[in-house]
Formats: structure tokens, C-alpha cells, sequence
């Protein structure tokens, strides 16, 4: 069981995604406005003392509403900056209705790729797979009117796996624009 | 199928499998008593009267002429010298019984609209049993005023392992380099690289700035999102993708042998980053890692330690020689490792 995780180290993010479009898509969660598609542009970083991930870019993902006031969302970027990284969210939580619609989700991050690494003493060697890492976004400045949706600030932070050691992420959402279909 | 036959199957492709994908141990190989004899064999007293001698040579030398600048017109660029400095590392090489030879040119890199005399001081050590194989050893010998630090530190450290390991055989070649004009955007490594495109180099160890230490809070700067001690008192070892293994056997060697605060960095790909790469790419690796080999890279992180970094105080007083003789043993020990066993 060790030596099959070491051989295809388990990403939350390779599971979870199809999980997450499945229960977007669904019968039976299906309301008036099931299913948005948004656009996103982001900084993604996470820092440890074994690695610095992340960068700035942008990228797509869908939004699905299962009932007031619960949205489910899963989106892939790509980030640049310090070289070439795939970041995964998932997310779940709770969004105000209304024109103001501002939401609090926990996002599950999964960035892959490109990273600086550091050697210490609980890592003297680098350290490979995906930085994870479990946290809370909040969208402060979320707007939607008609199925159209703006949100001009996302925040996120969440704690990651780099152990032995902390690890912390963090994003920040620019700009996301979305349409419900 | 019998239920022992598949067990055995099971078993049988296990082992393969985790033989294939288990990573190879970072020091295979090693023999710490003979690298520990390299290392105590380092004499850091002689290694300070060598950044002495270099610190002279820069003092009594006439600087480059340097009125056909372009584009980077730094005051320190008019106080560039290299002359004296080669003829002595040059003689150094050639008092320890390596071979020795220049190369030469006249040449410039776009940064000076006269042709400039270009040398590297390159001396050799050949291997054993894979002679082709080429462990390198470099640092510039060029100066910006008296370059105590920068990089007659680094110059000296180059002069005392050739000194160390030229009593002794390795598998492997070792070919140790002085580079020309790095002060002025690299040329002599540049061109060093250039020349050598068929060369099998197996690693490559680059020195600049690696004398200058302080222990006090606050003396160590660094860069968001790389952590760093908050007091300048470690040696920074900087490696790229392809230089990652080399990061990990020094860092790996430092902890066996027990020899100073090594902290380290590697940077994906070739190491060209936005943000973090023009740090990281500043000296005579970047050459090195721009062509896809590999090549770490030693120092105490110049400006983000020193004051006096390209500075006419660049002197002999400000240097640390314990730290300094460390760094010599530490790199002394990783370049016999990777020539392969001392005979």
C-alpha cells in the first residue's frame, strides 16, 4: 500500500474534479439555474519551508447551485511567473442570493508543477507532487444580475502538506466573470 | 493460476516496480573517511594569503579601458581589472603541476564597442579510469576595485582544492577554470561554454562571492517567497533542474561531514525565472544552465549580505576566514565526490 502511493502520489484534485462536475451535473440537484461557467484571473502561491509554488494567471471552472444557499465549484488555472503550474480548486459552501451575492466557500487548492525548492533538515531531499492545501475563499465583491456574474476580489488562505512543517497558500482573485446556464 | 503463483507475480512485479521508481540514494557511493581526509586537508591560511595576493595583483593593476561602454555605465565597470590577477592564478595552477593553458580571444559581448584580450586560466587534473568525463571547478578572476570578496574569495577557493586534490587521482577529470570578465556580463564563461560543446561534463561548481559571513540579527536579506535565515551566516547553494541532484549531494555531504550552515535553492527548468532567476543567474553557472548543463553554484549571497559588494571597501578585513576555510572543505570534499574516488 506504501510503496502504490509512492509510485502515483494521490492528488485530492485527480479525485475530486470529476466528483465535483458529477454532482454539478446531476439529476436531482437540478434547479431553475443549475450550472454556471466562469472565467478567472488569479495570483496563487503556496509557501513552505521545502517549496515556493505559484504565480499569476488565469483560468475557467463551473459553478453548480444544489439548493439555497449551497454552491459547489471546481475550477483549473494556469499560473505563471515561477515557471509553469496547473492549480486546481474545489470548492463548497454558502452564497448570498440577490444582486449582491457574496459567497464563503472551502476551497481545497492542488497546484502542480513548476517549483523552487528548499532542502532542510525535515527535508533533505526535494520534495515532490502537488502542493495541497485546505482553506477558506471568501468573494466579498461578488455581483449577479440576469445569469451574468461579476466578482471583483476573491480571497483565499489555506493550510497545506508539506510535512513535517507548515505549509500556507494563498490567493487572490482579480477579476471572474461567469453566465449561468 | 495457483494462488502461490500469483502471489510470486505480484511479488515479482512489486520489486520491479519499486526497484524501478525508488530514488537512488543521494550519496551513493560515498566514502566519508576518504572526502573527510580531502576536507581536513584544506589550509585556510593559505587560502587567505591567496585572496592577499589576488586583492595585491587587482591593486597594482591598470583597469580595463572602459570608454566604449554601452548601455550599463556603473562606475565600478571603469575600475574592472584582470591582468595581474590571471598571470597569478596562472602561476598558482602551474606550481601544482597541472596542466595549464589559456584561451584566448579578442572579443566583446555588445556591452563594450571596443574588442577586448579575453583569457580563462584553464587547468587540468586528469582522470583515472573515465578521463573523459569532466568535473569543472570555476570561479572569475576579474575584479570590480580590490574584489576581496568578489570574487578573489571565490578565485582563492578554486586555487586551494586544485591544491588539495592535485596530490591525489580520481576517476574523473578535473578541470579547474578561471574565468575572464565575468564583471562584465560574463564573457569569459560565455565564450568558455561556446568552446566546449562536445566536452562530457558531468557537473560543475561555481564559485563567486563566498568569504564575507556575519552572524548578527538582520544581516541577511532575501527575496518573498524565499526563506532564509534572518542572519548572514550560511552558504547559499543554488542549483536548477538539472543541477538539482548536485544541490541535494552537497547539502546531503555538508550533513555528514559536519561542516557549516549550508542553505540551498533550486529553480525549476533552466533557472530562468522572472522574478527570482536574475538573482539566481548573476555569475559564471548561467552560461552553464543556459546550455542544459549542470552546474551549482556556491556563494554568501553578495548584495543581499554584503554592504561592500562592488564597492571600493570590498577588502580583506571584512572577510570571515573560518566561514571561508569551511567553504573550501565543504566544496573540496563535493568535487572529489563527484570525480570519484580519491587514489
Amino acid at each position: 500500500m506504501t510503496r502504490r502511493r509512492r509510485l502515483a502520489p494521490a492528488s485530492p484534485g485527480t479525485v475530486a474534479l470529476p466528483l465535483a462536475l458529477w454532482a454539478l451535473c446531476a439529476p436531482g440537484l437540478s434547479g431553475a439555474q443549475q450550472v454556471e461557467v466562469y472565467c478567472t484571473s488569479n495570483v496563487m502561491v503556496y509557501l513552505s519551508g521545502a517549496r515556493t509554488m505559484g504565480g499569476v494567471g488565469g483560468g475557467v471552472g463551473v459553478r453548480g447551485f444544489p439548493g439555497p444557499p449551497f454552491i459547489l465549484q471546481a475550477d483549473v488555472s494556469s499560473l505563471l511567473l515561477l515557471g509553469n503550474v496547473a492549480a486546481l480548486r474545489l470548492g463548497a459552501g454558502v452564497q448570498r442570493s440577490g444582486l449582491y451575492s457574496p459567497f464563503a466557500l472551502v476551497t481545497a487548492l492542488t497546484l502542480l508543477g513548476d517549483r523552487l525548492t528548499f532542502l532542510t533538515p525535515d527535508h533533505p531531499v526535494p520534495v515532490t507532487g502537488p502542493a495541497v492545501s485546505l482553506g477558506v475563499t471568501v468573494a466579498p465583491l461578488r455581483f449577479v444580475f440576469q445569469g451574468a456574474e461579476v466578482s471583483l476580489l476573491q480571497l483565499g488562505a489555506g493550510l497545506g502538506t508539506d510535512l513535517p512543517g507548515l505549509g500556507i497558500s494563498y490567493s487572490l482573485g482579480l477579476m471572474e466573470v461567469g453566465a449561468a446556464f | 493460476m495457483t494462488t502461490r503463483q500469483i502471489r510470486l507475480l505480484a511479488f515479482a512485479v512489486a520489486a520491479v516496480l519499486g526497484g524501478a521508481c525508488a530514488p537512488a540514494p543521494v550519496l551513493e557511493g560515498a566514502n566519508l573517511d576518504a572526502l573527510r581526509a580531502v576536507a581536513g586537508d584544506v589550509d585556510g591560511d593559505r587560502a587567505f594569503e591567496s585572496i592577499t595576493a589576488l586583492v595585491t595583483a587587482h591593486a597594482d593593476d591598470t583597469p580595463i579601458d572602459c570608454s566604449g561602454l554601452r548601455y550599463d555605465r556603473s562606475p565600478r565597470l571603469c575600475h574592472i581589472s584582470d591582468t595581474l590577477a590571471r598571470d597569478w592564478v596562472q602561476a598558482q595552477f602551474e606550481s601544482y603541476g597541472l596542466a595549464v593553458h589559456r584561451d584566448e580571444a579578442l572579443q566583446n559581448n555588445g556591452y563594450i564597442s571596443e574588442l577586448l584580450y579575453t583569457s580563462n586560466v584553464i587547468a587540468e587534473l586528469p582522470g583515472a579510469t573515465r578521463p573523459e568525463e569532466i568535473v569543472l571547478v570555476g570561479a572569475h578572476f576579474d575584479a570590480n576595485w580590490l574584489g576581496a570578496d568578489d570574487n578573489s574569495s571565490g578565485m582563492a577557493t578554486v586555487l586551494e582544492i586544485a591544491r588539495v586534490l592535485s596530490t591525489r587521482r580520481f576517476a574523473r577529470t578535473i578541470r579547474f577554470v578561471g574565468f575572464d570578465l565575468e564583471e562584465l556580463y560574463l564573457v569569459g564563461s560565455d565564450r568558455y561554454v561556446d568552446t566546449i560543446p562536445n566536452d562530457d561534463i558531468a557537473t560543475a561548481l561555481v564559485f563567486d562571492c563566498v568569504a564575507y559571513f556575519s552572524s548578527a540579527p538582520g544581516t541577511q536579506r532575501t527575496l518573498p517567497g524565499l526563506p532564509s535565515p534572518d542572519s548572514g551566516d550560511f552558504l547559499l547553494t543554488v542549483g536548477n533542474d538539472v543541477s538539482a541532484r548536485g544541490v541535494s549531494q552537497v547539502y546531503a555531504l555538508n550533513r555528514e561531514l559536519d561542516i557549516m550552515k549550508v542553505v540551498t535553492v533550486s529553480l525549476p527548468r533552466d533557472g530562468t525565472l522572472p522574478f527570482f532567476g536574475e538573482p539566481m543567474m548573476r555569475s559564471d553557472h548561467t552560461p552553464f544552465w543556459l546550455t542544459g548543463r549542470q552546474a551549482v553554484f556556491l556563494t554568501d549571497t553578495a548584495n543581499f549580505r554584503n554592504p561592500y559588494y562592488h564597492t571600493p571597501d570590498d577588502t580583506l578585513d571584512k572577510l570571515d576566514k573560518a566561514s571561508f576555510t569551511r567553504v573550501i572543505q565543504l566544496s573540496a570534499a563535493a568535487v572529489a565526490y563527484w570525480a570519484g574516488e580519491p587514489q
